[in-house]
């Protein structure tokens, strides 16, 4: 029944994260939860059992177009080129895009050209580009970067693309972060008390500590478990804005920002190393990765619109998007003795006011 | 503009000037009220022939209160009153004086049925200047095999021509390409905004409690307005006045009575009718802890009074309330509701017997509320809309050759989109401290809707008669709320509060009928029709199905009216004395400021939701062939509809002109009947359409390590497999025995007989490992079997 399937960061998921949770259901997304859930009730009862089958379909192909995928990290600063393909195309399928001339140029605040990076296509992954520098410093905060790509035979009728990017400013640390061992509140509204033992559901709560930069800033958090990535796929990721935490007169001073459920596949002990990165992303790339998710997730004929396209910012109908966005990381030893921090009671009504719904596509 | 104003000063010139050339002529008004004799409930549509002695004819049938009026020259008249089921009478008058007679017309007798029936079928189909009208008495719905044994209007109603199920089993059916919330569904006059009951698969008609379902799909009267596409006018039963009658019936979803009798005889009757399913009773027995936890019921009660004050006067109160229930009280508790309120207060008044007129008071309210209570955690959305409002209609039949239809209507209407409460108990222990309760509130908004409409139904000779009319509408938003502007990209500029009661914005609405009916001759007739409508007020539906969570919004400053022109030609033809009615219609459409969500649209608690809508035109055509044999041992009909509906939108699908999700290029049906005797009842359709357009994946992306599906630049382009399944029922009746009251009858379904498993939705998966993606589909119904057990005392 997979039609009423919740989108795996809400609930199938590892990870929750309280706050951005709170906002997406009243702007509608998981106001669907327990909808959905009804509903899913409903249809499983009238069907008695399964009642999906794979069925032969013979799709159209549209034309093939570039996809473009990368950016411009602190780390890093690489581009994948490859092409759309028909959909019941397989992974050996995909055709990445070889011998391109692939460029990025660096522009300051005053948009004056600084750098220009030259990407070289890996030998061993084709379609992988990517540029070292020497000086070990790749994307700067506030700085443009300006992506040329030029093909060697054309796609989509073009052998040349281009798109602009902004790297937005981040914090320049993230104090730390605690790990808080606890129930969660997502969690108990909407799913309830675990169905096999009956128990108000325990995990670890993220708190997180940092500075938060004037102006919209929107983050998207990863959570790591030993230092492995918990969550680093598109769809998974856990995404908020700093409107609702500025609404809040709070400040990222102790916001529980991630969950890590006990009952789930990645459930930590005391004495694991859990952390956070945060993603400093652009409000557009923020609004792409909602717009991928809920594409990703398909629709169904009762809650989907139509569906269409990811709007990336690559020029001439290419497929994708290219970003500039720096990250930090912070640890905690999982330590059950350890309180909260926050006392959320006067703030919520503050998060929940209507202003902030534009914010949650 | 002018245009309509020249056209309303020609109506007013036309109108006048016939009638002071009538008064100069001496006549007699026959008029009465023709009631079923068995019951008292009046006759919808019954025929009324007055031959006089030279053997000119005239013909009337009766209005919806089962009313008829006929003004003739002093004179001797053979008068025939018919209608199908019942024996027909024919009365000798001698027209000396205006003359008012009550009719009571007897159900045919089972031994002399086919005969009377036979005899007396007229050509009405032909005659009658309307066009695109369906009529159905509930006796005739009653007989379509059914989902569950579950008689249904709806259903009923979506295998006629032109008219379409917009999803497999839904209740929500879009007529003649236009979107399902275009039809304006009316019980006992009030509107009803969700007709759908467990997410449509059943509708909220109760049929033990419906008299009569007509459906207007084009040619709407002029008494008619507020939405495009069509009318679909639903008349409770008054309520039997002759005796305490009860009916009811069990079946495998729900069981059904009715109890209906006279308060005074003959004076004063009423009528309470209650349906519920009872599926969830047995869900408690399931070994899944799932199911013996779920809520899961729907429920309708229709009642109704009606006082007869005189020959003159008649009173009818009605009300229906129902309500559909979702709930688990696994976790802790988690509930959805939802449902319809109407009531209606009418009050007919026969001024003069050419003046007839109906006062309406009405009030309806859809609503529903979620609520989920968890780990102290409470979480509550509701969300209402309501209307309330007045009708006055008078009809004024003139003379033999015209019938005048004026009156007004205001209706105010109260939206609240959504009020949601959240609160966290103490008992969150580690993350809260105390209580919490927070609230959201989208602003509730008013609208004022008002109409005046003025019409006449001109006879010009034998072989033509006219239709024409003007309805003027205009909707006022009224302040309370806060109100965004936007820009051309639909970036809000800004935001104005309005304070409470003050109208902040007016559309107008101009809204010329006209149409025309020729015969050719007895049996065969050609009928045109021009028809505007204007729609103010629309459901936020995204989605082809639609679900109760859908919120009505209307028109304001930033979202214009909807418009329709519709012009439509047909050839109606009898064979066979009128055994055989076939007709064939063409329509087309042209529709303004039709409405569209944009790309990726939030319209789910969004205050800002009429910056995700786009507006644009709208076409939509097509051809309509139906064969019908009304009675007779084997009835029925075949329809075949071939339509297009199309949109144009500047901002969505780039642009391009594209499908409307409702568009199906051919849509076939068959209904029959066959009387094996009179006990017994074989009854099947089949229906076949194309599939709904929609849009497919037209190419896959590899991205982020993720398949990412890839559509096409624009909308609907891809189509769902074709549709089809047959139904069939067997319907076993009691021995007629007229020493007992008391009669039954058993009817044995099967829905989708043949096991067609017919896509409701098809989704695109992924194996894991992201090497294998693939098609499924879900389809709701096997082959569904049913057993009814109906009975009346």
């Amino acid at each position: 029944m997979e039609f009423f399937n919740i989108k795996q960061h809400s609930r199938r998921g590892v990870l929750h994260t309280p706050l951005s949770a709170i906002v997406r259901n009243v702007s509608g997304g998981v106001c669907n939860t327990p909808l959905r859930l009804v509903f899913g009730w409903f249809v499983a009862l009238l069907c008695f059992s399964s009642c999906t089958e794979k069925i032969d379909l013979k799709l159209k192909t549209s034309e093939t177009r570039l996809v473009v995928e990368g950016g411009v990290s602190f780390e890093s600063c690489e581009i994948i080129l490859s092409t759309t393909m028909p959909y019941f195309s397989s992974t050996d399928d995909i055709p990445f895009v070889s011998n391109a001339e692939v460029k990025i140029t660096e522009f300051d605040e005053n948009m004056q050209a600084t750098r220009l990076f030259e990407l070289i296509e890996n030998p061993i992954k084709a379609g992988h580009y990517s540029y070292s520098a020497t000086d070990n410093v790749y994307g700067q905060q506030r700085h443009t970067y300006r992506l040329n790509i030029s093909l060697n035979e054309p796609i989509g009728g073009r052998n040349v693309y281009t798109s602009e990017t902004v790297f937005p400013p981040i914090a320049d640390r993230i104090d730390s972060v605690r790990a808080v061992w606890g129930q969660n509140l997502f969690v108990l509204m909407l799913a309830g008390r675990d169905r096999d033992t009956n128990s108000i559901r325990t995990g670890w709560n993220i708190e997180v500590f940092a500075d938060d930069p004037d102006g919209e800033n929107y983050y998207a958090l990863i959570v790591l478990k030993n230092g492995v990535p918990l969550n680093d796929t598109l769809t998974r990721l856990l995404l908020f804005d700093n409107q609702m935490i500025r609404a809040a007169n709070i400040g990222l001073r102790g916001v529980p920002m991630a969950y890590i459920s006990d009952s789930s596949d990645a459930a930590a002990q005391e004495g694991d190393t859990l952390g956070l990165e945060i993603r400093g992303v652009s409000q557009d790339y923020y609004r792409y990765i909602h717009e991928f998710s809920n594409v990703y997730g398909g629709s169904n004929p009762m809650f989907g619109g139509v569906p269409a396209n990811v709007r990336g910012n690559i020029s001439d109908g290419a497929i994708g998007y290219f970003w500039a966005h720096g990250s930090r990381k912070a640890f905690d030893i999982a330590d059950k003795s350890k309180s909260p921090t926050m006392k959320w009671c006067e703030t919520l009504e503050q998060w929940l006011s209507p202003e902030l719904f534009h914010l949650c596509p | 503009m002018s245009i309509f104003f020249r056209f309303s000063i020609l109506c007013f010139l036309v109108v006048t000037t016939l009638f002071s050339t009538i008064s100069a002529q001496r006549n007699f008004t026959l008029s009465g009220t023709i009631r079923d004799g068995s019951n008292g409930e009046t006759l919808i549509g019954a025929s009324v022939l007055v031959k006089n002695a030279n053997g000119g004819i005239h013909g009337v049938v009766t209005n919806v209160y089962g009313f008829f009026s006929i003004s003739l020259p002093r004179g001797e008249y053979s008068v025939t009153f018919s209608f199908i089921g019942y024996e027909s009478q024919e009365k000798e008058i001698s027209l000396t004086q205006n003359t008012t007679l009550p009719i009571e017309l007897r159900p045919v007798s089972t031994a002399l049925s086919e005969v009377v029936i036979t005899e007396q079928r007229g050509n009405q189909a032909i005659a009658r200047n309307e066009m695109s009208v369906v009529r159905m008495s509930i006796q005739a719905i009653r007989q379509i095999p059914t989902l569950m044994g579950e008689v249904d209007v709806i259903k009923a109603i979506q295998l006629l021509p032109g008219v379409m199920a917009t999803s497999e089993g839904g209740s929500g059916f879009s007529v003649r390409g236009g979107a399902p919330d275009q039809n304006l569904i009316l019980l006992d006059e009030a509107t009803v905004y969700n007709a759908a009951h467990a997410l449509g698969f059943f509708s909220v008609f109760n049929n033990d409690a419906i008299k009569d379902v007509a459906i207007y799909k084009g040619d709407i009267p002029v008494q008619f307005g507020g939405r495009l596409s069509s009318v679909l006018d639903v008349r409770m039963k008054d309520g039997n006045s002759k005796r305490l009658e009860g009916t009811g019936g069990i079946g495998l979803l729900s069981s059904r009575l009715t109890l209906e009798g006279p308060i005074i005889r003959d004076k004063t009757s009423f009528l309470v009718s209650g349906r519920r399913t009872y599926f969830d009773l047995f869900l408690p027995l399931s070994k899944n802890p799932m199911a013996q936890n779920v809520r899961l019921y729907f429920y309708d009660l229709n009642a109704k009074i009606v006082h007869q004050f005189s020959e003159k006067s008649r009173l009818y109160l009605s009300a229906y309330n129902g309500l559909d229930i979702f709930g688990t009280r696994l976790g802790e508790y988690m509930q959805f509701d939802y449902g319809n309120t109407t009531l209606t207060a009418r009050w007919n008044y026969i001024y003069t017997p050419k003046l007839f007129s109906n006062l309406t008071m009405l009030y309806s309210k859809y609503n529903y509320a979620m609520g989920a209570e968890m780990g102290g955690a409470k979480f509550t959305w509701l969300s209402d809309l309501s209307d309330i409002g007045g009708k006055l209609d008078f009809t004024w039949f003139a003379n033999t050759d015209n019938t005048v239809r004026f009156g007004t209507s205001s209706i105010y209407h109260m939206y609240s989109p959504g009020f949601v409460d959240f609160s966290l108990g103490g008992s969150m222990g580690m993350l809260f401290e105390g209580d919490i309760d927070n609230r959201l509130e989208l602003g509730n908004n008013y609208a004022l809707e008002n109409a005046i409409y003025l019409g006449n139904d001109q006879k010009i000779n034998e072989q033509i008669s006219l239709k024409y009319g003007i309805r003027l509408s205009s909707f006022s938003n009224v302040g309370g709320d806060t109100v965004y502007y936007y820009d051309q990209n639909f970036n809000v500029t800004k935001a104005v509060k309005y304070t409470k009661g003050e109208f902040y914005n007016t559309h107008w609405g101009f809204e010329p009928r006209i149409g025309a009916t020729y015969m050719i001759d007895d049996a065969t007739s050609i009928k045109a029709n021009y028809s505007r409508t204007v729609q103010y007020v629309q459901l936020a539906q995204t989605s082809t199905g639609g679900n109760p969570l859908d919120m009505w919004f209307p028109a304001n400053p930033n979202i214009k009216p909807q418009k329709a022109d519709m012009y439509a030609m047909g050839l109606f033809r009898n064979f066979q004395e009128n055994k055989w009615e076939t007709s064939l219609e063409f329509y087309y459409k042209d529709i303004f400021n039709c409405i569209d969500f944009k790309d990726h649209p939030n319209v789910m608690l969004n205050p800002q939701l009429y910056g995700e809508i786009r507006q644009g035109k709208g076409k939509a055509y097509g051809m309509e062939v139906m064969i019908k044999r009304p009675d007779g041992k084997i009835n029925g009909w075949i329809s075949y509809t071939l339509s297009r509906s199309e949109r144009t939108i500047p901002t969505i699908s780039k642009g391009k002109t594209y499908l409307a999700p409702f568009d199906r290029t051919h849509n076939f049906t068959i209904v029959g009947n066959f009387k094996i005797s009179e006990r017994h009842i074989f009854s099947a359709n089949w229906v076949f359409y194309t599939g709904n357009a929609v849009t497919f994946p037209s190419g896959a992306a590899f991205y982020n390590g993720l398949w990412l599906p890839i559509y096409p630049e624009h909308r609907n382009e891809a189509r769902m497999p074709n549709y089809h399944r047959l139904d069939v029922s067997y319907t076993i009746k009691s021995k007629p025995n007229p020493d007992k009251r008391w009669s039954y009858d058993w009817n044995f379904g099967i829905f989708n007989a043949y096991g067609r498993k017919n896509p409701w939705i098809i989704n695109f998966k992924e194996e894991r490992g992201a090497d294998y993606k693939y098609a499924e589909m879900t389809y709701l119904f096997g082959i569904i079997p049913s057993v009814t057990f109906n009975f009346k005392f």
